[in-house]
């Protein structure tokens, strides 16, 4: 059984279609990346399997339950489907540790001492530990991201969604975040990835969904993909290597 | 007679009355403001409810209900002025048999009349206070309430935990703000016989015929309570900015 299945998702906002019978699966070690140009419908994919959007139609079955369906508790799948966001969304009103043990303490009831525990292994795994009573605001853009990385390892989530991890970063954090990535993967962490690094993607991923304005162009092995990329992913990919 | 004799002899025969004004000028907008703020949270949560598609329909009604109340107080208060809703509570509460000063009679400042004005001034401050916790909380980057619920926290633990907090931390200014009308607008609340600082003046004031002298000496007090607030307020700042945190969004880039 996959631990991810999405079947025919559609999402249009104000009428415009954004998601058009978007289908693909993902089993347990995996690593999907989805390439796509700007407002092809890559965040919006994400953020329906997160439950963050709610999707017009289709079904996203996680371990074989529907998530979409009614009565289904939402903040228990968020818990299980974790997301790391371009713009970190770390609370800024706590320091790094409080960030990591928020959630821990309040869905997953687990006790100060342990939650604290597990953050501060979280944390060291990704390199911020002289960080822990930092507030957000003084971290650099790699170390917020690294943090919000550790925040969601923090919840032992099934999946986890990238969405644009390194877009508002430097070269150099850039770097930073991709070797905690890649790390994770070697770990065998459960992932989809949501990105503009092609080097990067095609490096870690060992599957790609190539969106093209809303609708599945390409879908296969990383290698498959990029070996005979469709008419689509050519030009994409051009445009993007020449940037 | 000249002024500065008219203070020395008011400061000597009356400081008493003048000291009890002060402290209830101090009551008056410490717990007003205190208590509104607090009053204030849940008038913002109340304008701020809105029904979601899935909801029952008894949700759907009370939640709708609460934010046309909650909207309605907010209209009424801030578009009355604070010295005729005094007025209207004292009669109004008379009306139904209630007289405030059988309640509590005659103690110096803290009669029933002391405990009347704060009701009518924490009433009128959560209207404020109900736009100053809205705005706080609209001004909040709604990446904080995503972050939140995508790690499974529900939208209250969100509220409390993550957005509430914030919020309150910037509009602290404005709170303050609050703090220093409350001290000065407290005075209104004479017409219904709260015993605060203006009271005072008057009562001195009529008693010895010293009306310059008598206003002065409370005018002087007005300045320095609200010039020690903002004090107070400015080091409050200055605590907070040194924790950094204030500077969060220093460097952020637009989400996709």
């Amino acid at each position: 059984m996959s631990i991810l299945e999405v079947k025919n998702l559609r999402k249009s906002f104000v009428g415009e279609i954004v998601l058009d019978d978007v289908s693909f699966s993902l089993e347990k070690g995996e690593c999907l990346v989805i390439l796509g140009n700007s407002g092809s419908g890559k965040s919006t994919c994400l953020r329906c399997i997160n439950l963050l959007e709610h999707p017009d139609g289709g079904s996203i079955y996680f371990q074989g339950e529907d998530i979409l369906a009614r009565g289904v508790d939402e903040n228990k799948v968020r818990s299980r489907i974790n997301m790391v966001f371009q713009s970190f969304n770390l609370f800024a009103n706590m320091t790094v540790l409080q960030n990591c043990m928020l959630a821990q303490r309040k869905v997953l009831r687990r006790s100060k001492e342990e939650a604290k525990s597990i953050a501060l292994a979280n944390l060291a795994k990704v390199g911020l530990s002289d960080k822990v009573d930092a507030f957000p605001s003084s971290l650099s853009g790699g170390q917020k991201q690294r943090a919000a990385i550790a925040r969601s390892l923090c919840m032992d989530p099934e999946i986890l969604l990238f969405d644009e991890p390194t877009s508002a970063l430097d070269p150099m954090m850039v770097a930073e975040v991709c070797n905690v990535m890649a790390k994770l993967r070697e770990e065998g962490v459960t992932m989809i990835l949501v990105t503009h690094q092609i080097d990067f993607a095609k490096k870690i991923s060992n599957k790609t969904l190539f969106l093209y304005s809303g609708k599945v162009d390409c879908l296969g092995p990383t290698e498959e993909v990029f070996a005979s990329p469709s008419a689509h992913f050519g030009e994409f990919l051009a445009v993007e290597m020449k940037a | 007679m000249n002024l500065g004799e008219d203070i020395a002899r008011l400061l000597t025969n009356y400081w008493r009355q003048f000291l009890l004004g002060l402290a209830g000028t101090l009551v008056l907008s410490i717990v007003g403001t205190a208590v509104g703020l607090l009053l204030g949270i849940f008038l913002a949560l109340g304008k701020r409810m809105k029904a979601k598609p899935d909801d029952p329909w008894y949700a759907k009604a009370g939640k709708r209900t609460l934010m046309v109340l909650s909207s309605v107080y907010s209209a009424v208060i801030r578009g009355t002025p604070m010295m005729v809703q005094a007025l209207l509570f004292k009669y109004g509460c008379m009306a139904m048999g209630v007289n405030w000063n059988n309640i509590l009679p005659g103690i110096d400042v803290f009669n029933g009349w002391m405990v009347a004005g704060l009701v009518v001034i924490t009433l009128n401050t959560t209207a404020y206070m109900g736009e100053v916790v809205l705005s706080g909380l609209n001004g909040v980057d709604p990446g904080q309430t995503e972050g939140a619920r995508s790690l499974g926290l529900t939208s209250s633990q969100t509220l409390w935990s993550v957005v509430l907090p914030q919020a309150l931390r910037n509009a602290i200014p404005t709170i303050g703000n609050e703090w220093i009308v409350n001290i000065k607008d407290s005075s209104v609340l004479n017409v219904i016989g709260v015993a605060e600082l203006y009271f005072a003046a008057y009562n001195a004031a009529n008693d010895s015929y010293a009306f310059m002298a008598s206003y002065l000496i409370i005018a002087v007090i007005y300045l320095a309570l609200t010039l020690l607030s903002n004090l107070v307020l400015k080091l409050l700042g200055i605590k907070l900015e040194g924790k950094q945190i204030f500077r969060f969004f220093h460097g952020r880039r637009s989400a996709a």
